[in-house]
């Protein structure tokens, strides 16, 4: 039985008792509940399990294999780690929301059917959306607001694919075998994980809600629901393709390449990583769409050192806004003096996204680039190889200059609490460990045969070079004053369709609307109105019909009559 | 730092710290181009081929990394700049 027990639901039900505890014992079990669960889930065997009969359909609750389980360990690590940085937060419902989300990740990774994943999909959207609102302004209710409303109609096509293919196919089966782009139903549940995993257009949720998440809520965010969506997507559509045409490459290409510009032009550094996350899921996504084994490989192994190194930069931006209330670019500066420590981990974050040789995106990133140049998608691996260089601009540059170095601001605060100093702290070990010792851990993890070598010299040198002159680019930028000050600011995307064109229209068809009622209004009362008056006319009090007549003339009529009768009749 | 404060000097307070980091900067990079060039004369004149650079397109030309790198940071900066006409507006937007 205990074999049995799915190890998403220790977090969720645990989830349940926080309320209850208070002070050190609360904290201890935060911290106690990934561990247990990340003990019960090296407990279980591999394959599947948890079988579950629901209308007439077997459910898999939970299937463990390399894939599954990568993202699983990943999602108890990020876990972990969220909660030590959150150990301050006072609010019980803002933790018990991110213990709830983090255990609706775990649940969507060892799904073994899409019943079960949409389960957990809604418990995503649902959970993390309390992340947003625990900031308790006004912003972030609505920015909250309109990210439910995204991730709900995610589920919902995500659901209405299911059907459909269920219909289709008679299979809920949550593989590659059963799924790939050849009907309308798994079209729907692409689009439905294509939502929560960013997809150019569809991506405007995260840049929209994220930067106004709590200090630690964003933390947690960054860390689950994208990455669930790339998990998904590499479960069930690697090397998927409509019309001969690999798509998820060029959505991923285009993801890698459009974002970076947005990034170098925000002035929110939180909303500027949420650039560079989709910047990097673009990656992934190239790999996933090439579905060989090396991109596979390269993939998810990115997005293991993903979460961690943007979780990283999130974790030490958050603690910037903690410790000063600021986060926008325009009025930070200087805090290198104030929040050394902090500044010292934000640059492995930054060197680790950058891809440099001893950190973790080094040798996770170029495996993607190696497997597009394999299979002769050339043009792909320069848009690759800008993406790079661009993502070096923007995160690996921008963040930490603009937050700790560049002009000083005069801010003067605290170096972080030490909670959030040792999560960092963890976060940044693990970016060094797999970027210096991939096969100790990482490529271990990853779900086929690992026959990469990052480290050659012809590699080192490349990357370096790339790294050097772009930073070289940016302080030449920098000093002839080409470069774009931060400016305060929002910058148009496509969340402006649905936050003031859609509203818009809705103003000028409503008025329209009105307009043409009132017409019809008025057409219809004038009508009436006439109808109205000509009855009165003919049968009102005076109207012709209403007269009472002399009998006088009544005795002509009928003389007339009679004498007519007799002219017809007459023969 | 605000001028008349008797805070210490920290470490980029001092232009020479500055000069010297730009300066580090600029050596990494002359000796970066350096290995482009010795792999170059390593295989013009021995034929041996140090550095693997056949697959990618253009890769193979001497200096490409560099020069990759620079020109697409100064587009990125400059394109990105001539957007925010489109693109940027007041802080306020949405909230109006």
């Amino acid at each position: 039985m205990i074999a049995d027990f799915p190890p998403a639901l220790i977090m969720i039900l645990g989830a349940l008792l926080v309320p209850l505890l208070r002070g050190r014992v609360r904290a201890a079990y935060l911290l106690a509940l990934p561990v247990v669960s990340f003990g019960h889930l090296l407990s279980l065997p591999h394959g599947e399990s948890a079988p579950l009969g629901l209308f007439g359909y077997e459910l898999t609750v939970v299937r463990i294999d390399a894939l599954s389980l990568l993202f699983g360990y990943l999602f108890h690590l990020a876990a972990l780690i969220g909660l030590i940085y959150a150990l301050r937060v006072r609010s019980a419902a803002e933790q018990s929301a991110a213990l709830v989300y983090a255990g609706g990740a775990i649940g969507a990774v060892f799904a073994g059917d899409l019943i079960t994943l949409f389960v957990f999909w809604e418990i995503l959207a649902v959970s993390s959306v309390f992340l947003i609102w625990a900031r308790k302004t006004e912003r972030s209710y609505r920015a909250g607001m309109r990210y439910l409303i995204v991730q709900l109609a995610s589920g919902m096509i995500l659901f209405a694919g299911i059907v459909l293919n269920a219909h289709e196919t008679g299979s809920i089966a949550f593989d590659a075998a059963h799924l790939g782009l050849n009907g309308t139903g798994t079209l729907l549940i692409f689009i439905a994980l294509g939502i929560k995993g960013v997809f150019p257009l569809l991506h405007n949720w995260a840049t929209d809600a994220y930067p106004e998440a709590t200090v630690t809520g964003a933390v947690f965010l960054s860390a689950f629901t994208t990455k669930v969506a790339v998990y998904a997507l590499a479960r069930g559509f690697p090397g998927a393709e409509i019309g001969g045409v690999r798509v998820l490459i060029l959505l991923g290409a285009a993801m890698a390449a459009f974002p970076i510009f947005y990034a170098v032009i925000e002035n929110d550094l939180r909303r500027v990583l949420v650039y560079s996350m989709i910047n990097q899921i673009g990656f992934m996504m190239v790999g996933i769409g090439i579905g060989t084994e090396l991109a596979i490989n390269g993939a998810v192994s990115h997005a293991f050192n993903d979460v961690l190194f943007k979780g990283l930069l999130f974790m030490s931006m958050g603690a910037v806004l903690y410790r000063t209330g600021k986060i926008k670019g325009s009025e930070l500066g200087g805090l290198y003096k104030s929040m050394p420590v902090t500044t010292v981990l934000c640059m492995i974050g930054a060197a680790s996204i950058s891809a440099f040789p001893l950190f973790s995106g080094f040798v996770s990133k170029s495996m993607v680039m190696s497997a597009a140049l394999k299979e002769g998608y050339g043009w792909v691996w320069l848009v690759l190889l800008f993406a790079s260089a661009g993502v070096f601009h923007h995160a690996g540059i921008k963040i930490p200059f603009f937050a700790f170095f560049a002009h000083d601001s005069g801010l003067r605060c605290k170096e972080a609490p030490r909670n959030m100093l040792i999560a960092m702290g963890i976060a940044a070990a693990f970016c060094m460990f797999n970027g210096m010792f991939p096969n100790a851990l990482l490529y271990r993890l990853l779900p086929y045969e690992v026959d990469y070598i990052p480290y050659t010299s012809t590699h080192v040198i490349s990357q370096l070079q790339l790294l050097f002159f772009s930073a070289l680019c940016f302080t030449w930028l920098k000093h002839s004053g080409l470069y774009p000050p931060e400016l305060r600011s929002v910058n148009l995307d496509s969340d402006w369709i649905y936050r003031r064109l859609l509203p818009g229209v809705a103003t000028v068809v409503k008025r329209f609307g009105t307009g043409l009622r009132d017409r019809a209004e008025g057409l219809t009362e004038r009508a009436l109105r006439g109808a109205l008056s000509g009855v009165y006319r003919h049968h009102g009090p005076e109207g012709v019909l209403a007269r009472s007549w002399a009998t006088g003339s009544s005795v002509i009529w009928v003389c007339i009559l009679l004498l007519l009768c007799l002219i017809v009749y007459y023969r | 730092m605000k001028p008349g404060s008797s805070e210490e000097q920290h470490l980029f307070d001092n232009p020479r710290n500055v000069r010297r980091l730009l300066r580090g900067l600029f050596t990494v990079c002359a000796a970066l181009i350096l290995l482009d060039v010795i792999n170059f004369l390593l295989h013009e004149f021995t034929g041996f081929l140090w550095l693997h650079r056949e697959e990618g397109p253009f890769e193979w030309l001497p200096g490409y990394y560099a020069v990759y790198g620079f020109v697409a940071c100064a587009l990125l900066v400059l394109i990105a700049k001539e957007l925010r006409k489109v693109l940027m507006r007041d802080e306020d937007y949405y909230d109006r």
